[in-house]
């Protein structure tokens, strides 16, 4: 099998996002769409041979055929891993099956969502790929560009303008922090490329790295939408349309923890990341934080894409947690937990998609007992609540098995498995009582909030009367494919051998250098069958227990009301949500200072 | 929470941020004492190498050719994303210009405007030889243009800037450097190689894809900002009060 070239999963989509944009006024929208279909499959195939390739060893690639002289390296170099390679397969994916779904919807924002779709995959592909701490740095600004565009594709209305200028503003003041970051590490060190990073700067662990590696994080974890950073996601979520919504919460946010964890490992792998250090511990605290806010959130929100979006702030602050225990035990968990959460989160985005397809709203209070017709999907917004409970067989159930586990014996098992815990009954309770009210008419409307009066522009004119498979597929297969690493034998391996690759930053900084490599690799851990289903049958039963509470409690005793109080204003952190972009500036600062601090003052 | 609350947290924040940022200042090497290698190999070596008299120009066409790709996309990205946000019509339009500028202004307009267009061109051209390039020359390019607004009236600018063929040059400055880094596969070399005759130092036609890449560039960024100063015009400028 030949490996194509690195740079192809970024330049072919560029030159067809350009052809599809400077043609737009004399194609026809089919054939736009067929264009940008076949574009992101072609995508897709290339990376999955670079998926394979990868496999062996890492591809070392130089743009501009700049070799490194001596230990300086010259020009932009990619090396492609496995998680990378996996992580642009899975953008291609998600991609296609948003240009599926939306195949020739009427609404289509001036023929510019397949070139800007476009733009966002092949961004998504190169910041997965570069060992460039700059190029990094673009391909950030690339898909945030694309983002914010894509965000305020509906502009009927002055809501998704909103939405998109309180992302853009956030992720702007994110870019600054990044930027500084990358001025102070270049200042030391002289070196843009990762590999040259950390060979140069070693285990050196004095003020000015913690203050570039703060600058550095704090900017990712805006874009991985970590408490108190958070705030524009759900702002951007509920206004954009789902194939956008699905890209965002599937791999996007992701990609912010991805970054803190590439650049850290290769850069400060010996001295940041040390076991026990400040850095993992502030890690801990920020995870668990968004684990809390997310999740109380995610159950007091009625606007349906919003309590997805909440719910993917918990799962974040989850995979956050991951991230921050680090063996390759654990980030094996993570990048399970990553992929399964990914399909499950773009199958209920699809579902709710189909939503307002049919009855034109986004709103709990307005779905109330009219989706009683459609029992399809009503089963696959109830799989996804139990995938996000993580229930076997479920990928999101081995995935939090492997980074509990990774604690064993330790003094943090107990609370994160707590978090996990967490996370997954307050989210899958908040689906179910979504699915209790919206599919089964039970109980009351319940109660509506302001921001589910925000409804979208439906994709089409007035109430559709059935559902094209276009639809139906998508979502169907997602469901499906959270599943897979229960069902499909060697995946569990093959994330193990990802994840121990991607800690290695010896092996890393040796590729860049064309140095010979060994990999070796260790037995790969399991999950216990046994205590996942048994974690998984206690959460979703939980979530169960909390969904049907807020769904019945007008019949319960006076006294036993107290779900509505989840379900209510939930004092403060509704109030903290303003929509005010001034506001969540001012929280993306008290957050960078909280990081900062946490790392110079921790011990 | 309301303005004097978000005032107070800011400051506090902005406290902490200040402390955090000496810190790291304090401690990086003094003034002067510069770490790495790259900044002089690349002042030495770019004249052999790519027989390019502006090191910068060659860093960002063709050392770092890739993050410079990126980058125009960025450009490019953002002006569909303006377009597509400012595109409801039916917004109220505070400025109306009615009638035409008296001759005086058109004449000077007219010559300006060939004075500027004329260094644009060079501007773009000569991007390896001294400091400029395709982004510089381009914005200078599409500046010059905003004189049509100014000497003429909304409609002509609007009928030139418009036109499709503008979006279609845009996209093409834009594709022609990805192309450009393609077709380098065609001599089995990695995206972005410089593969053309590198010419003679301080040529107009010498270093390679650098001047090719730089005219793309130039190309996507003036048609960009034609695109961009249509749309914001059409956004602020009403057409019913023109003409006079």
């Amino acid at each position: 099998m030949i490996t194509p070239s690195p740079a192809l999963p970024i330049a072919v989509p560029l030159v067809a996002a350009a052809f599809l944009a400077g043609l737009r006024k004399f194609l026809r929208r089919w054939l736009a769409d067929l264009i940008a279909t076949a574009t992101a499959a072609a995508n897709l195939w290339l990376c999955t041979a670079l998926l394979r390739a990868s496999w062996h060893s890492n591809i070392v690639y130089w743009f501009g055929n700049w070799f490194p002289r001596g230990r300086m390296v010259v020009g932009i170099g990619f090396e492609v891993d496995p998680v990378g390679a996996g992580l642009a397969t899975l953008a291609c994916l998600l991609t296609l099956l948003g240009f599926i779904y939306s195949w020739r919807i009427t609404d289509s924002g001036r023929d510019l969502f397949q070139p800007l779709m476009l733009i966002f995959m092949a961004a998504m592909c190169g910041f997965a790929m570069t060992a460039d701490l700059f190029n990094l740095f673009v391909f950030f600004e690339l898909m945030s560009t694309a983002a914010f565009a894509l965000c305020g594709l509906k502009t009927h209305e002055p809501a998704p303008l909103q939405g998109a200028f309180n992302f853009a503003v956030t992720n702007t003041v994110g870019a600054f922090l990044i930027l500084t970051g990358i001025a102070l590490v270049y200042a030391v060190t002289g070196a843009l490329n990762m590999a040259q990073i950390g060979f140069l700067l070693g285990s050196r662990h004095d003020l000015l790295v913690i203050a570039a590696a703060a600058f550095l994080c704090s900017g990712f974890l805006i874009k991985a939408a970590i408490a108190p950073f958070h705030f524009w996601l759900p702002d951007a979520h509920s206004v954009a349309p789902t194939p956008v919504c699905v890209l965002f919460s599937g791999l996007m946010v992701e990609l912010g923890a991805f970054a803190v964890l590439r650049m850290t490992s290769v850069m400060f792998g010996q001295s940041l990341l040390q076991p026990h250090s400040a850095f993992r511990a502030t890690l801990l605290l920020l995870g668990s934080l968004t684990v809390v806010w997310g999740g109380l959130m995610c159950f007091a929100e009625h606007h349906l894409k919003r309590v997805l979006a909440f719910s993917t702030i918990s799962h974040g602050g989850a995979m956050l947690l991951g991230v921050a225990i680090g063996t390759p035990a654990a980030i094996t968990g993570w990048l399970t937990y990553l992929f399964a959460h990914a399909m499950a989160k773009a199958g209920l985005f699809f579902t709710a998609g189909i939503l307002l397809h049919r009855l034109q709203s986004m709103s709990e209070p307005q779905l109330f007992k009219r989706g009683r017709p459609l029992r399809f999907t009503a089963v696959l917004w109830l799989l996804g609540g139990i995938a996000l409970a993580a229930l076997p067989p479920f990928g999101l159930s081995n995935g939090e098995d492997l980074i509990e586990s990774a604690t064993h014996a330790h003094a943090i098992h107990l609370w994160v498995t707590l978090m996990f815990f967490f996370t997954s009954a307050m989210t899958g309770a908040a689906v179910f009582r979504v699915g209790m009210r919206v599919f089964f008419g039970l109980g009351d409307a319940g109660p509506a909030d302001r921001a589910a009066k925000i409804d979208e522009a439906p994709d089409g004119p007035e109430e559709q009367h059935h559902i094209p498979a276009r639809m139906f597929l998508p979502a169907a297969l997602c469901i499906a494919l959270s599943a897979a690493p229960a069902y499909i034998p060697g995946f569990g391996r093959w994330f193990f051998n990802a994840a121990h690759r991607f800690l290695a930053q010896s092996l890393y900084i040796a590729r860049i250098y064309a140095q010979p490599v060994h990999y070796v690799l260790p037995p790969a851990p399991h999950s216990d069958l046994g205590s996942t289903l048994m974690h998984g049958a206690i959460a979703v039963v939980c979530a169960l227990l909390l969904a049907s509470w807020a769904v019945f409690h007008l019949a319960l005793p006076r006294g036993f009301r107290g779900a509505t109080h989840l379900e209510g204003p939930m004092f403060p952190l509704r109030k903290l949500q303003s929509g005010h972009p001034g506001d969540y500036v001012v929280w993306c600062m008290v957050g960078f200072v909280l990081l900062g601090g946490c790392l110079f003052l921790l011990p | 929470m309301n303005g004097a609350w978000r005032m107070r947290i800011f400051f506090l924040a902005a406290a902490g941020f200040a402390c955090l940022y000496f810190l790291a200042v304090r401690n990086l090497p003094p003034w002067g004492h510069y770490r790495g290698p790259y900044g002089d190999v690349m002042a030495t070596s770019s004249v052999f190498q790519r027989h390019t008299t502006d090191v910068v120009n060659a860093i960002d066409y063709d050392y770092r050719g890739f993050d410079t790709l990126g980058e125009e996309f960025i450009l490019f990205t953002s002006v569909l994303g303006v377009m597509l946000l400012l595109r409801d019509p039916e917004k109220n339009k505070g400025i109306s210009r009615s009638g035409n500028m008296g001759q005086a202004t058109r004449f000077g307009a007219a010559g300006s405007y060939a004075a500027l267009l004329v260094f644009g061109l060079y501007m773009t051209t000569h991007g390896q030889l001294t400091p400029g390039g395709g982004f510089q020359g381009g914005v200078i390019l599409a500046t010059a243009s905003m004189l049509i607004y100014i000497a003429e009236d909304f409609r002509v600018f609007k009928r030139i800037t418009s036109h499709p063929i503008v979006e279609a040059l845009d996209a093409l400055g834009a594709a022609g450097y990805a192309a450009i880094g393609l077709s380098a596969f065609l001599f089995s070399a990695p995206f972005l190689t410089n593969w053309m005759p590198l010419g003679k130092t301080g040529d107009v036609f010498s270093s390679g894809t650098i001047a090719a890449i730089s005219a793309c560039v130039g190309l996507e960024v003036t048609a960009a900002f034609l695109m961009l100063g249509y749309t914001y015009l059409e956004e602020i400028v009403s057409e019913t009060g023109e003409g006079g």
